[in-house]
């Protein structure tokens, strides 16, 4: 089924007069114990989809603690991940998709600043056209 | 317009500067219903007040991202 769902991005005010947009939407993650909502950023430059790891075990996603993978982040430093798949719905007005994607959930401290990020392994299944100009992008399929 | 755009919406507008970096927020109808550094209880004190299908949760930034 066909789907092109245009959206906003948001404004976050770092100070006075500065001002960066986010490319936020929102999603419904899929878990074997309840489904919830939340806002993910979309990163093409993040290799999956990464999920805290609270987010992870509120919708009761499977996944194995012990097998753990390391992966690099932007300044070298290293992160401890697992590997899962997660069901994903997007929606907007009377539009509605579900995918299965492949996901890797953050196993370290929290902190402040984790936050859902939708990265490649989100991507490959969609079109996704930026056009901050004029403060929007759009998702097709 | 369902409820999730309609959350989502709000979140867009709002800055929620009443609300520390680096915690959730439930949204629902148009307010933040349950806001805290738990996700767990935040979502637990989103059930008493909401249907939880219908509600928006985010994690507040206020500084630069680097991702």
């Amino acid at each position: 089924m066909l789907m092109n769902l245009i959206y906003r991005c948001k404004h976050l005010k770092l100070e006075e007069g500065v001002y960066v947009k986010r490319p936020l939407i929102p999603v419904t993650l899929i878990g074997r114990v309840q489904s919830l909502n939340f806002t993910a950023v979309l990163d093409s430059g993040s290799d999956f989809i990464l999920l805290p790891l609270e987010v992870a075990e509120s919708i009761g996603l499977e996944f194995n603690k012990e097998k753990k993978d390391t992966a690099n982040t932007y300044d070298g430093n290293t992160i401890s991940t697992t590997k899962s798949r997660v069901r994903i719905r997007i929606q907007k007005d009377r539009e509605k998709q579900v995918f299965e994607c492949k996901c890797a959930v953050f196993l370290g401290k929290e902190t402040k600043f984790e936050e859902i990020i939708f990265g490649s392994s989100f991507f490959e299944h969609l079109k996704i056209l930026f056009d901050y100009p004029h403060n929007k992008f759009q998702i097709k399929k | 317009m369902n409820a999730i755009d309609k959350n989502f919406d709000y979140f867009l507008k709002n800055d929620f500067s009443d609300v520390k970096e680096g915690e959730w927020i439930a949204i629902y109808n148009n307010n933040v219903i349950s806001h805290g550094l738990n996700l767990k209880k935040v979502i637990f004190e989103a059930k008493k007040m909401a249907p939880i299908s219908k509600v928006l949760l985010s994690k507040i930034k206020k500084t630069a991202s680097y991702l």
